[in-house]
């Protein structure tokens, strides 16, 4: 911009002192607004660019903010001699209509936001007497009487839209959010403005009889699920049952008849001899029993063989001082795993796992302490459990309110309640965005819980995690199930080793080939070939990466699964083969050989390779029937073969290269020292033999070396080598190479021909050959040209799709074996992405995979451009 | 050249300007020093022969994969559509099949097949180690066999012969049928007996039921206008009550005028309807009796009545062992003409890809529109307006780096910002009667060119920042002591000698999007568009439309069709076509380029 101000500045006063022509106004303003303008847009694109990254933070952060409890209503809800009889209390998920049951028969029904008395209702009888209570998900309330006699039913709430038309004017004023007293329960105006009332709905069946008369009935629970219902009682003479519940309604009077099928459980005198039990819990797929004493002592019933139920176990399961008192015992939403809290503040998750040969149990499983909360202050008196996911409330003595999450141990939020007192009972509301308790008190709170993504903590996406049915913590990525209430697992570990697993082998072929190549071409080849041959390359980096993920997925791998071994083969024979035949060479005389260096030196490699790649497929078998008893799937599988061979297979090409470098560093000068100065070809030809022989050498080595390890118990199966998958590294990194190998090839060439030529002609001019001048002069002045260009090839590894989500077969394993698949996290981003609902969890989960992988890629790439400037700085100063 | 030279001095002979000849003239001084002092073998060591060739091997390597894989695309794109002959195979336990060969290969025998085999067989593959030859056969009939393809062992080949009366027909549904065609009729009578005209009357019958189903398809194309008619007028009358209420006269207006236009529109819906229905009757009347190599006739549908399926569902068909070569090359190239210009068919399996042609370079051409202008005014602003600084070399490296990011992350961008954000703006704004179904706020051929002219705007910043680096700083001084401005100067003087440098950007950047498909998946693809973004509907681009493309036609057929095998054939063909375009692009990239580097000699590395 100086320039033109000082410009026209010079024009005006030459213009003055002539006086001719002036510059035209439009001249001016058009510069003007083009300066604005193209700064401006300029500036604009940059930070559109550049806000790719700032939008993808900000849509994973609030992955990490964890709950927030919002518009508490605090009121006084009951009496405190009515709190002494209370049974529980909760509300609708809507959190407008309220209920709670009194041990009197009571059930009182009350707006939600205000604790106004809506109706009363009566769950039994006055003159019966409730010795037990259970409830469960839905509503469902199972009462056990002193006569022995159970009455079962559901407590619940209904919810119906109100027309218009039918609607009173007090509730046609409403305003959206706002909720009034209905005819028989609560109406609110949804935020899209329609009427709806929820109100409250009772039915509660005859008493039946379980076992014997007029005893009284101590503990039951009574859980419902799809087929049918299950109700565990236990009787104050011992007498256990669990029975199997099939409603059945009367069409004609609409009661409801139920067909019970009794079983009777063992109760043995030893456990009768700890006392009367406090807790009693049964799965609703009926297949376990719990029933726990005030100290902690559990007992776990086996019921999977309906008829023959087994004690399968006895566990403290709240250990530490004799003075611990259980004070809760629940099942975690899915009935995967047990909850339970004392009265020191601890609340913990125990998993039924199939249990180790140190403890054996009658039916193969145990009780394990899989996650143990923060330890709280008070004893903690109620607990809740969300019906959607892993989060469950807490409410302690001194009347603090927490929620957890299990999995991650995490506190997600806590409040206490005013005025504080010991919670009696806590609800998490069934849409998991409200919690209800109420107090010893009688002082009821209800919160807004937002609770989006109780899950996701650092440690739980980065960290080993120990999920429910998982015998120990595990990395696991699956984020979705058939069931309900199935966990997703968000570890992106899996996602990121199998990223890395597949740079790291599509880097280890790609990487000799780009830059043998690249060296080649710019120091040997005759400058006439090397614009078409680049060129030829360089149609290789634009291919699209769709085709190349359709040839490896459907063209190679069925062929490749064919023949393993021959492939292998390929990859070793090739440069055993054209070094032989350079060596081969050397014997010519400069006569016959030198005029065929160049066009025809590469048609004789491109032939020789093409023989070597005929050969292959029938040197295969030979090396299945030599190293692997003719089965080579079999011997990944472990079923035949010892691990000697995958060893040697493995280890064969590290001493061939440990030979080639020990021939030239040690052997050669050793050799020439002692047979002093004989002819050309007789050093050709001595060259040959040594080289053939140092072959023979390291193939004997290699086979030494993997008996020795074999002997020492190594074997690399089932690690770097194991079952045969049809899609998998192998494959991917091959065809990752047709992506990396012409970016490596294109950006190394263009650093060795950076090299100032002045370097090369004085290399040569003090008599170096070629071969010195490349290895000795070019090649450590474009090292850091080179690295660049390694750097940018594996950030293009790294974020490659199409190939790896066609040929890598997307399997989120932990597995190094070569010939498995993997799943990486550009593939797992196209795969799911698009099922992802819009801010969900695993929405933003995979936002943060690509901000992993962005972050990733602009790192290397960073690197790679700063040492790419340096160099470039340094090769000027040449 | 004598032989002590060249065995000094290894490896290709060198071009050099005169200037770099002189130390290798010295060389011969050296290397008489050398041969004094030293013996020749440290020599031979030196020149690192085999090593060299070792280099040359990474060269060959590379060069024979691309062109294998290039080939192995040209061969299988360009055969696919050739019509075969048809083999029958008669095997040994009498069974016949009719198809064509795809392939054959070896494969090791397992024992329990080896052991249920004839004992001269058992014998002789025994003998040749365990391995047997065996073919793919494209049998075709999928309904009544339940696969398009066989694969026939050698050995239980009794004969194959190419019979005569062997007909291959493409249908409409169910793919391929291959069998005997027995007679055409009209209304079950017979129009010839004589198998040697089947082929003249069948064109005679075809060429009248392909007229006919082009009239369909005109009343059908009537049809989807009166649709779009109706349901413009339903999304009127919401709007109107939306905007003024359900009870205010305005919405009342609206509502009478769509219910009169509704009982327009069903009475011409109608009208259409029986007519397409007269059509297909007058269809009706012609079919052909085709029995496959067992003898079973192949009916119209899977279904029971067994009815001869109708001329006007077969696309194409010819006897193919007694087609003469025009005519083979006829029914090759109008394989060709139906694969370039026609819809898919058979879940993308069959027909064409014209829709997939129609997306590609329609959202290649909306993304260089974007891209163009954006890259070029950021590039100037670095290159021309910026302070050169720390900071813009900072921004160049972030500019550079973003060529990098993978291209997945710019869909997860687009479709989170573009799609969910702007999108889900603009649909409450001005699409709100339609809601909760998303007009903008779901994936779209816009919203994917966005998200592609992302993804290439680096490299057309990086390309012209080249290309106006490559323009002397002379001529701009020039232009300035002439009393240009500085607009001026970049207009007149800079601009155009960056030309070619731009374009290449552009072509390059056409060329990489053009072959991407991962951003394409999150951001507006789609396996099956059932209609194009452009068409005769007011205002004739819809730009919410999702599209089809080339790359993800590869995909989706290759890999979430029924039959990946049946699909092989038009993914190579697809596979060809985007090659060739993405080719097409960077050879004109490329051939630009080397212009540009022959005008301004500049070193750009």
């Amino acid at each position: 911009m100086n320039d033109t101000e000082t410009l026209s500045a010079n024009k005006e006063v030459t213009l003055r002192r002539r006086k001719p022509r002036h510059t035209r106004r439009s001249v001016f303003w058009i510069d003007r607004l083009m300066t604005n303008g193209i700064t401006f847009g300029g500036l604009a694109v940059i930070a559109a660019v550049l806000g790719i990254m700032v939008y993808l933070v900000i849509v994973v952060t609030p992955l990490f903010q964890g709950a927030r409890m919002t518009a508490t209503v605090n009121y006084s809800l009951m009496s405190s001699e009515e709190t002494q009889k209370l049974l529980y209390a909760e509300t609708d998920e809507y959190r407008d209509l309220g209920l709670y049951a009194l041990a009197t028969g009571e059930a009182v029904w009350f707006a939600a936001k205000n604790g106004r008395v809506i109706s009363r209702q009566r769950l039994f009888a006055a003159d019966m007497t409730p010795t037990s209570f259970s409830r469960s998900t839905g509503g469902h309330v199972a009462i056990g009487f002193a006569d022995g006699t159970i009455g079962i039913g559901r407590v619940g709430f209904q919810t119906a839209f109100i027309p218009l038309q039918e609607a009173t004017p007090d509730i046609r004023r409403l305003k959206s959010g706002e909720c009034i007293k209905g005819r028989a329960g609560v109406v609110e105006r949804t935020p899209t403005g329609e009427l709806r009332e929820v109100s409250p709905s009772i039915t509660m069946d005859k008493p039946i009889l379980v076992g014997s008369p007029h005893v009284p009935v101590q503990l039951l629970d009574y859980r419902v699920a799809e087929q049918n219902s299950r109700l565990a009682v236990l009787k104050k003479n011992g007498e256990m049952f669990v029975n199997e519940i099939v409603g059945r309604e009367n069409m004609m009077t609409g009661e409801t008849t139920h067909e019970i099928s009794t079983t009777p459980v063992p109760f043995p005198p030893a456990l009768r001899a700890l006392g009367d039990p406090s807790f009693l819990l049964i799965a609703s797929a009926g297949d376990q029993l719990y029933i726990a004493w005030a100290d902690g002592t559990t007992v776990r019933y086996d019921l999977r063989d309906p008829e023959h139920p087994v004690l399968a176990e006895q566990i403290d399961l709240a250990p530490g001082s004799s003075s611990v008192r259980l004070t809760c015992l629940v099942f975690n939403n899915g009935e995967q795993s047990l909850l339970t809290s004392d009265s020191e503040g601890r609340t913990r998750a125990w998993f039924r796992l199939p249990s180790p040969s140190s403890r054996k149990t009658t039916d193969g499983f145990s009780l394990v302490l899989a996650h143990e909360m923060p330890k709280q202050n008070s004893s903690i008196t109620a607990i809740a459990v969300s019906g959607r996911d892993k989060t469950f409330m807490t409410g302690t003595q001194d009347g603090r309110l927490q929620l957890f999450y299990l999995t991650s141990e995490k506190t997600l939020a806590e409040t206490y309640t005013t005025p504080p007192a010991p919670i009696a009972t806590v609800q998490i509301t069934p849409k998991g965005d409200g919690a209800f308790a109420v107090g010893a008190n009688g002082h009821a709170t209800l919160l807004g819980l937002s609770n989006p993504h109780p899950q996701t903590t650092l440690g739980n996406i980065f960290g080993k995690v120990w999920y429910e049915g998982y015998p120990a913590a595990a990395f696991t990525w699956q984020s979705s199930s058939a069931t309900d209430d199935f966990e997703p697992k968000f570890s992106l570990i899996p996602l990121i080793f199998g990223t890395l697993k597949a740079t790291l082998y599509s880097m280890l072929f790609a990487v000799p080939i780009a830059l043998l190549a690249a060296i080649y071409t710019s120091e040997f080849l005759d400058r006439r070939y090397r614009g078409p041959l680049k060129s030829t390359i360089e149609m290789m980096a634009s291919l699209p990466s769709v085709v190349l993920g359709f040839m490896a997925a459907l063209v190679l791998a069925p062929v490749v699964e064919k023949s393993v071994l021959a492939v292998l083969a390929v990859f070793g024979l090739i440069p055993v083969v054209i070094l032989a035949f350079g060596y081969g060479w050397q014997i010519l005389p400069p006569r016959i050989g030198l005029p065929l260096s160049g066009k025809p030196q590469l048609l004789i490699l491109i032939a020789l390779i093409v023989v070597t790649l005929m050969i292959a497929p029938s040197l295969g078998p030979v090396l299945g029937r030599l190293l692997f008893a003719g089965d080579f799937k079999g011997w990944l599988d472990g079923r035949v073969g010892t691990g000697a061979s995958g060893i040697a297979l493995l280890s064969w090409p590290v001493i061939f290269v440990a030979m080639l470098i020990l021939d030239r560093r040690v052997l050669a000068d050793h050799i020439q020292r002692r047979l002093g100065a004989i002819s050309r070809t007789r050093t050709a030809a001595l060259d040959l033999f040594k080289y053939l022989a140092l072959t023979l050498l390291s193939i004997f080595l290699a086979w030494a070396t993997a008996i020795i390890l074999s002997r020492l118990g190594i074997d690399p199966r089932p690690s770097i080598l194991g079952t045969y998958v049809q899609r998998n590294a192998l494959i991917t990194g091959f065809v990752m190479g047709f992506a990396v190998i012409p970016i490596i090839n294109t950006i190394a060439e263009d650093a060795l021909s950076a090299v100032p030529q002045t370097l090369r002609s004085a290399s040569l001019g003090c008599g170096a050959t070629r071969w010195q001048t490349a290895i000795r002069v070019v090649m450590p002045v474009a090292i850091p040209g080179i690295f660049s260009a390694l750097m940018v090839g594996l950030g293009r590894a790294v974020g490659e799709t199409m190939i790896v989500l066609m040929a890598a077969g997307n399997t989120p394993v932990m597995d190094l074996n070569i010939f498995n698949g993997l799943r990486t996290l550009s593939a797992n981003i196209a795969v799911e992405l698009p099922e992802a609902v819009k801010d969900g969890t695993l929405y933003r989960i995979l936002f943060l995979a690509a901000l992993t992988l962005f972050g990733l890629t602009f790192i290397v790439n960073t690197i790679a451009e700063i040492v790419r400037q340096r160099f470039r700085w340094r090769t000027q100063q040449l | 050249m004598s032989v002590e030279t060249g065995f000094l001095f290894s490896g290709p002979r060198v071009e050099m300007p005169p200037s770099e000849i002189l130390p290798v003239a010295d060389a011969s001084a050296v290397r008489n020093s050398r041969k004094r002092k030293g013996p020749r073998s440290t020599q031979l060591a030196a020149r690192g022969e085999p090593y060299v060739w070792l280099m040359g091997s990474g060269l060959a390597i590379a060069t024979l994969m691309i062109l294998g894989l290039l080939f192995l695309v040209f061969y299988n794109g360009i055969s696919t559509f050739w019509p075969k002959r048809i083999v029958e195979f008669t095997l040994i336990d009498g069974a016949k099949i009719l198809g064509e060969v795809i392939r054959s290969e070896r494969y090791q025998v397992s024992p329990s097949e080896l052991a249920g085999m004839s004992a001269e067989s058992r014998i002789r593959i025994t003998a040749s180690g365990g391995w047997s030859r065996r073919y793919l056969v494209r049998t075709g009939n999928y309904d009544l066999y339940g696969d398009d393809f066989k694969w026939v062992v050698e050995s239980q080949i009794a004969g194959r012969a190419l019979p005569l009366n062997v007909w291959l027909i493409e249908r409409m549904e169910w793919g391929r049928a291959v069998g005997r065609l027995q007679k055409l009729t009209r209304d079950n009578i017979p129009l010839t007996r004589n198998s040697d005209e089947f082929y003249r009357i069948f064109s005679e019958v075809h060429g009248v039921a392909i007229d006919s189903k082009k009239k369909i398809a005109r009343l059908q194309d009537k049809i989807g206008a009166l649709n779009y008619a109706l349901e413009n007028s339903r999304l009127a009358v919401r709007k109107a009550s939306l905007k003024y209420g359900d009870e205010s006269t305005q919405h009342k207006a609206v509502a009478e005028a769509a219910a009169r236009e509704e009982s327009r529109l069903t009475k011409d819906f109608e009208r259409l309807q029986a007519e397409i229905a007269s059509i297909r009757s007058e269809d009706g009347r012609f079919r052909a009796y085709v029995f496959d190599a067992a003898g079973t006739l192949i009916p119209e549908r899977p279904s029971s009545p067994v009815t001869p399926m109708l001329v006007s569902q077969i696309v194409r068909a010819y006897p193919a062992n007694t087609l003469t070569l025009l005519k083979r090359i006829q029914v090759y190239l109008s394989r060709w003409v139906e694969f370039l210009t026609t819809e898919p068919r058979e879940a993308n399996t069959e027909g064409g890809v014209l829709p997939a042609i129609f997306g590609t370079f329609m959202m290649t051409l909306i993304m260089s529109l974007v891209v163009a202008p954006f890259g070029i005014i950021a590039a100037l602003y670095l290159r021309e307006y910026a302070r050169q600084g720390t900071l813009v070399s900072a921004v160049r490296i972030a500019v550079n780096n973003l060529a990098g990011v993978p291209s997945i992350v710019f869909g997860v961008f687009g479709l989170g910002f573009f799609c969910y954000v702007i999108g889900g703006r603009l649909d409450m704004l001005f699409f709100p009667e339609k809601l909760p179904a998303p007009t903008f706020g779901t994936g779209g051929i816009l919203w994917a060119s966005l998200t592609l002219a992302l993804l290439t705007v680096p490299v057309v910043i990086v390309a012209t920042e080249e290309a106006l680096a490559a323009v002397p700083r002379s001529m701009r001084e020039g232009s300035y002591a002439c009393g240009a401005s500085k607009w001026q100067t970049i207009w007149r003087i800079v601009l155009p000698r960056a030309t070619p440098g731009i374009m290449t950007g552009i072509i390059l950047a056409m060329a990489r999007g053009a072959g991407e498909v991962a951003p394409l998946m999150l951001t507006g693809v789609v396996k099956l568009a059932p209609e194009l973004p452009f068409d005769s509907h007011f205002p004739f681009f819809h730009l919410n439309r999702s599209f089809m493309h080339l790359g993800f036609h590869i995909f989706d057929v290759g890999f979430q069709s029924r039959n990946s095998e049946a699909g092989k054939p038009m993914v190579f063909t697809t596979t060809l076509l985007l090659i060739a375009l993405v080719a097409l692009l960077n050879i004109v990239a490329i051939r630009l380029r080397s212009r540009l580097i022959k005008r301004f000699k500049v070193a750009h590395f």
